[in-house]
């Protein structure tokens, strides 16, 4: 059971994601603030999980959602749920700051485009927390460097002063396993 | 492991390449894969469409795993400092100050100090009563003259004071790119040319900016003069998405400037170009790109 602000009990009199997201582009503040009472919890959490802190993960918050204050023209509700999106955008803002703290090299790319498809389930993120620590530990860590960190094969190489080859198969293997326990567990009619 | 960039035929040996694709594919869809796998993933991904449902199944992961982070609550100050910082945001485009210029009718605005016409009093036929319509007429012609002289001094002074901003620009535009210069941390990125110009010199771009500052400088040389009507557009790609953070115009010896400031962290920046465009700018490139990094053009 996620601790989450459960995301879909929404009360019927309430605007809707797509009816906000409008308004907001109308330069509705009341939209964006009920939109920050929806969404603020699950923000901030995958803030604070990548910062690491509070403060940063309040910037980060206060970030995330001033971006979608002047960018929310550019969501398209058919490719995905409002929340895939402003979560993609807390990653993305988390580790700008990220990379502004460790001044990282210009050929370090994040442009895969990473959506909660819409049969997403909040209690999933419970589930992958208990699988996250099912995994060897060597594996889960390079999939949280990689992951919430914003690190790639190369940077987490040198980070934590692994051979390249080395760190590609612990993310290999990680993700491949965690995939495969995903399923599984999706398979059975009562997860975990 | 060894990937190929090459763009490679199915129909040899592709039992072996769409092993390689499906070994870099956790990482390709979770952000964590190095620039050359992600090359190597797009050239080669529609040789193996049998990993379509792979590439579904992991990016699902991914999404998943927003969601994985221990849930926490912001702090309750949090949601008035986004007020504030989004009633700051909104402020000066409701409030601020109109640009000097003349009004067309001075009489109607209170904030530029024009001369009343004093009205005329009625009409009386007496030669004093004439005389007096005279002084009048003089009197009224004068103030028609001082506001018309007004109009010409405010239109004159507006004048000024655009210029004098123009040039306040460019001296912050100047003085923004030597104290970056002057910075101990100061990151570069030169673009390459993609054609020599038609002074036979290859063009030239870099952009320098610190991660201390916000300001970031684009400065270029060997850049053939632009056409009467057009400008250089600087373009740049942040997650996916392209926009253009200005246009700029080059001098007689092909050197210009453009300070700057990206919607995210340069060293997000994936890539970036400059076409020629018109010179109130394109919402989209419409030339190939003069110098670019990292930019495959196909032009429309």
């Amino acid at each position: 059971m996620s601790h989450y602000n459960e995301q879909p009990a929404r009360d019927p009199a309430t605007p809707d994601d797509v009816t906000l997201m409008r308004r907001i582009v109308q330069r509705d503040q009341h939209a964006l603030t009920a939109l920050y009472d929806r969404y603020s919890s699950a923000v901030y959490s995958l803030a604070l999980r990548i910062m690491g802190a509070t403060h940063p993960a309040e910037d980060v918050t206060q970030d995330t959602f001033l971006k979608v204050w002047n960018q929310a023209g550019h969501w398209d509700s058919t490719k995905g749920q409002l929340i895939g999106w402003l979560l993609t955008i807390t990653r993305y803002t988390a580790i700008d700051h990220l990379r502004k703290e460790r001044r990282r090299p210009l050929q370090v790319e994040l442009n895969i485009e990473i959506q909660a498809s819409s049969e997403m389930r909040w209690n999933d993120g419970d589930l992958l927390r208990t699988l996250l620590e099912r995994l060897p530990p060597e594996q889960a860590e390079v999939i949280s460097l990689g992951f919430f960190g914003g690190m790639t094969h190369s940077e987490m190489s040198e980070t934590l002063h692994l051979p390249l080859g080395t760190v590609k198969t612990r993310v290999r293997l990680g993700l491949q396993k965690l995939r495969e326990m995903w399923l599984e567990s999706e398979r059975k009619p009562n997860k975990t | 492991m060894i990937y190929r960039n090459d763009s490679h035929d199915p129909t040899s040996g592709g039992a072996s390449l769409c092993d390689e694709l499906r070994a870099v594919l956790p990482a390709y869809c979770t952000g964590i894969a190095d620039a050359d796998e992600r090359a190597f993933v797009e050239a080669n991904l529609a040789a193996c469409p049998e990993l379509a449902p792979e590439i579904e199944s992991y990016r699902d992961l991914a999404g998943a795993l927003y969601y994985s982070a221990p849930p926490a609550q912001p702090p309750a100050a949090l949601r008035a400092r986004l007020i504030d910082a989004i009633s700051a945001s909104e402020q000066p485009s409701q409030t601020s100050p109109a640009p000097l210029a003349a009004p067309e009718n001075p009489s109607q605005t209170a904030a530029y100090p024009v001369p009343q016409i004093v009205p005329l009093p009625p009409k009386r036929p007496s030669a004093s009563a004439r005389r007096l319509r005279q002084a009048y007429s003089l009197a009224a012609a004068l103030v028609i003259a001082l506001i018309g002289s007004n109009i010409y001094l405010f239109s004159r002074l507006a004048a000024l004071n655009a210029e004098q901003e123009q040039l306040q620009q460019q001296l912050d535009v100047r003085e923004n790119a030597l104290e970056l210069l002057w910075t101990d941390d100061t990151e570069l990125v030169a673009m390459e040319s993609t054609a020599l110009s038609d002074t036979g010199k290859q063009p030239y771009a870099s952009v320098v900016w610190s991660p201390q500052r916000d300001s970031v400088v684009l400065y270029v040389r060997d850049f053939p003069k632009q056409n009467p009507g057009e400008a250089y557009q600087l373009w740049l790609t942040f997650y996916g998405e392209r926009s253009s953070p200005g246009v700029f115009e080059v001098d007689d010896e092909g050197n210009g400037l453009l300070v700057f400031k990206p919607p995210h962290s340069m060293s997000s920046c994936e890539r970036m170009g400059i076409t020629r465009e018109p010179a109130t700018g394109s919402t989209e490139p419409t030339s190939p790109p003069l110098v670019a990094f990292g930019w495959s053009f196909n032009p429309p």
